[in-house]
């Protein structure tokens, strides 16, 4: 049995020229060899590994047998975004983590694949979707990211008029703000933002919750449910010496400035660039940050890199790339040039004081480690949690202290009867991943559609 | 979800409505009531009953009865049995049917029969098939593997006077319930055989049974497969490298007659099934690829055919029936010309070589090998034979007008 397929990819040299598209689409050729290498399991691992339940064995026995319509419908029944999903899922963690093929030699290319189909879709013209008979009931969504979305496609198809309110500028919310066009073009977003548009769904954009328009103006509007996916926009600070220093900025300033949205303050990368973080994001925030200028790029972070919790093919991409990692630092203060600028990074190397456990909290300095990394931009990429705004117009939700949302973990359903929330805004998500938040809006939907059918009876 | 194709997959076969083309041959997947309603309930328009016999005859099967031969990586592209006719007579089929009819009124179910030489057999099963409800009966002229008749190497379908005698029996008995002869495609002439069922009043024709093979032979210990305690026996031959001999059966049967036809031997794809149809099947039997892979795949039979005929702008299956056969004429009568020479596609070419050295070695030396390893057809010295492009691993290789 052959190995592997996989698609082509620029070289690391070509990739640093623009923020073009790392990793290219199947040839129908590859395609039809990888889907013919899979087992086609009985009761299979794969689909039990898929947040949104797709039915992948379903989808790669249709390419294999010429049936890439029918594929396509098999994806999009479970989750609207399989064309991002294919292409930013973790998938050796999901789907393809139980693989019986790695038995042989190694699991199907699986999120390949289903961005196969999805552009075997997009070439020839989606096919119309059909919606279910009009309800008389109208759902308003908060936040046009992956939940919201995933969960205005699902109300639209059962047969809601559904509004998705929007805060910024543009939809896709993390997937369009967050994830560097390398990884997922915008316009794989907008294909997918455009299939849910077309079943009717009314998108509000440059709209957010605010003191004009509160839970209680949307149930006066006439929505009798809401939906409340609004992500997570804070970054998190390290509350160290000089991190309001110019130069300094968080992750997603600079990839909204890569992205070409509005950052928060306009971001100007220099040519030595550190990034503080461990996560995913941070690995591509040091790679978005050489596409837009930086000579250098060093990523320091708290875990050493077998603990990073970044994805391992964010971590390869990085390293091909020429990332500098240096690993197990606790940052103390960031070092200015005497004109408020920013001019390096003070660290120190740390320890763990009981194993396992890879928390700032757990960290035991290492005496006389200190280091010092010149730079003259650095990016703060250590997560996001809930907006101060936001939570000012959730009052009437109950919340835990730190401001996440609380819902029942069966409905999704909040404090309050008829407002729904999913997706990062909670406080304890499964996973922050764009498959886990379309999960949380199809959960969201169809406690709604229950909701409201018991409402209505 | 997706508004499904507005195409009509029905068909109609000796006056009888399939929902789709798809149907189980008499085989293993269709032995048994349980697998048959499963392959119902999964998607199949009807199923043809393994053969059966009267409850008098002795069924001799010997383990294993299964063989197969891989080609590279891929696995089973032929599948080879020693298997008979069902184990089960009449009487369990007669329940089969029963049940099914019952439970599943819109699906055709038919059976195969065997009567060796014994016309009274013939009769009772046919009788018995009347009784039972059966939309058809297969008379089954080629297996299990040695013929009563004439001469023990010869099948009954490879005789033209034992084709009309067997089928003449049924036929005296059969009424209106069409009978159709299940046919080899291992005869000298098969419109010779396809006259003699016409002759006998046959009211179809199901082509083809497995094909005579030896699958291969075990080099360690001189045995050929499959194994039966140190001894094996010739074998019917079924799977994916039996689908050209299907199309050519089917295809000499369609130009020569306007008799029924049901295509059996090869099908994987819907792509298979368009193509049986094309040369003049109405329906579609398939059972190895359903030993393979399972009763499921006939949803990507019929989601793949509807997709494809919404695509090409016909209505159903039934616009696909025949319309290849006016394309294919005799050898004769083809325009003899050289008007067509190889061209690469450079940039996607892997320069492998693959063509150069087919072409040096089996076709009319047409290639040179530049400097850089690409290499490039000589117009002049081309004949158009299409061996470079037929091999080509990258697919990069076309025809294009002589210049």
């Amino acid at each position: 049995m052959s190995g592997r397929t996989n698609a082509a990819r620029l070289s690391p040299e070509e990739r640093l020229k623009s923020f073009e598209e790392i990793e290219k689409t199947l040839t129908p050729v590859q395609a039809t060899i990888e889907a013919s290498r899979c087992l086609m399991c009985e009761d299979p691992p794969c689909s039990k590994g898929c947040p949104a339940g797709i039915d992948i064995r379903g989808f790669v026995r249709k390419i294999r047998f010429n049936n890439p319509w029918g594929a396509v419908r098999v994806l999009r029944e479970a989750n609207i975004f399989s064309g991002v999903c294919g292409r930013v899922c973790p998938t050796d963690a999901l789907c393809e983590e139980q693989c019986r093929s790695q038995v042989l030699t190694e699991p199907i290319n699986i999120g390949a694949l289903q961005r196969f189909l999805t552009e075997f879709e997009a070439e020839r013209g989606a096919r119309t979707r059909v919606v279910a008979e009009k309800l008389p009931h109208r759902v308003a969504v908060v936040g046009g990211g992956a939940a919201g979305l995933a969960a205005a496609n699902e109300l639209a198809l059962l047969g809601y008029t559904v509004t998705v309110f929007e805060a910024s500028s543009q939809l896709g919310g993390a997937m369009t703000a967050a994830i560097p066009s390398f990884k997922l073009p915008n316009s794989a977003v907008e294909t997918e933002t455009d299939l849910i548009r077309r079943l009717g769904v009314e998108f509000k954009l440059n709209t957010a919750l605010s003191e004009d328009l509160t839970i209680d103006d949307l149930f006066e509007q006439g929505y009798e449910a809401i939906f409340v996916a609004i992500g997570l926009q804070k970054p998190f600070t390290l509350g160290v010496e000089g991190e309001n220093l110019e130069g300094v900025y968080s992750a997603l300033d600079l990839l909204a400035e890569a992205n070409g949205l509005r950052a928060s303050k306009p971001v100007k990368v220099g040519r030595r660039v550190v990034v503080v973080g461990g996560g995913s994001v941070a690995v591509n925030v040091a790679c978005s940050a050489l596409r837009m200028g930086a000579q250098r790029a060093t990523l320091v972070c708290l875990e050493a890199p077998d603990e990073m919790p970044a994805f391992a093919e964010d971590v390869e991409l990085a390293w091909e790339e020429g990332i500098e990692f240096v690993t197990r630092i606790r940052p103390v203060r960031f070092l200015q040039n005497g004109k408020g600028s920013v001019a390096g990074f003070e660290g120190v190397r740390i320890e763990w004081k009981e194993p396992g456990r890879f928390v700032p909290e757990n960290a035991i300095d290492v005496k006389g480690s200190a280091l010092t990394l010149p730079c003259d931009t650095a990016i703060v990429a250590i997560g996001q949690g809930p907006d101060d705004n936001a939570i000012k117009q959730f009052q009437s939700l109950e919340t835990n202290v730190r401001g996440y949302l609380l819902v029942d973990e069966d409905t999704l359903m909040t404090s309050r009867p008829g407002v729904f929330a999913g997706g990062d805004v909670l406080h304890n998500p499964i996973s922050r991943t764009v498959v886990q938040a379309v999960a949380y809006g199809k959960r969201a939907a169809h406690s709604i559609h229950d909701y409201l059918s018991k409402a209505n009876q | 979800m997706y508004q499904e194709p507005k195409v009509d997959l029905s068909v109609e076969y000796c006056g009888i409505r399939f929902e789709n083309p798809f149907v189980l041959s008499s085989a293993p997947p269709s032995d048994s009531y349980e697998m048959v309603r499963r392959a119902f309930q999964a998607g199949w328009a009807g199923a043809i009953m393994k053969t059966t016999s009267v409850e008098s005859y002795q069924v001799d099967i010997a383990y294993p009865i299964m063989t197969s031969m891989d080609y590279e990586e891929k696995k089973a592209i032929a599948l080879g049995n020693i298997d008979n006719i069902s184990e089960w007579h009449m009487d369990v089929m007669e329940v089969a049917v029963r049940r099914l009819k019952d439970e599943f009124p819109s699906k055709v179910v038919g059976l195969s029969l065997w009567g060796t030489t014994n016309e009274k057999h013939w009769e009772e099963l046919t009788k018995r098939s009347i009784d039972v409800g059966a939309d058809l009966v297969e008379v089954s002229m080629s297996c299990p593997t040695d013929s009563p008749f004439a001469r023990a190497s010869l099948m009954v379908g490879q005789v033209p006077d034992d084709v009309k005698r067997v089928l003449g029996w049924v036929k005296k008995y059969s009424g209106n319930m069409p009978v159709v002869a299940k046919l080899t495609s291992q005869v000298t002439d098969i419109t010779e055989i396809v006259e003699a069922v016409e002759a006998a009043g046959g009211d179809g024709v199901c082509a083809s049974d497995t094909v005579h093979g030896l699958l291969g032979i075990d080099l360690s210990t001189f045995i050929p497969n499959p194994n039966i305690n140190g001894k094996s026996t010739f074998c019917g031959v079924s799977g994916p490298v039996v689908k050209p001999i299907t199309l050519r059966t089917l295809a000499m049967i369609a130009k020569r007659s306007d008799i029924p036809l049901a295509a059996s031997g090869g099908a994987t794809t819907w792509q298979d099934c368009a193509e049986y149809m094309l040369v003049g099947a109405s329906t579609v039997q398939f059972c190895t690829a359903v030993m393979h892979y399972g009763y499921d795949i006939v949803e990507d039979l019929k989601e793949g055919l509807a997709y494809f005929l919404e695509d090409k702008g016909l209505k159903g299956s039934t616009d696909l029936i025949g319309k290849a056969l006016p394309n294919l004429i005799p050898h004769g009568d083809l325009v003899v010309k050289k008007d067509v020479v190889a061209s690469i596609d450079e940039p996607a070419c892997t320069k492998c070589g693959m063509c150069y050295y087919a072409c040096r070695d089996g076709g009319h030396q047409a290639y040179e090998l530049q400097e850089d390893g690409l290499p490039k057809p000589d117009p002049e010295k081309c004949y158009g034979c299409a061996l470079c492009m037929e091999v080509c691993p990258a697919e990069c290789i076309s025809l294009v007008p002589r210049p």
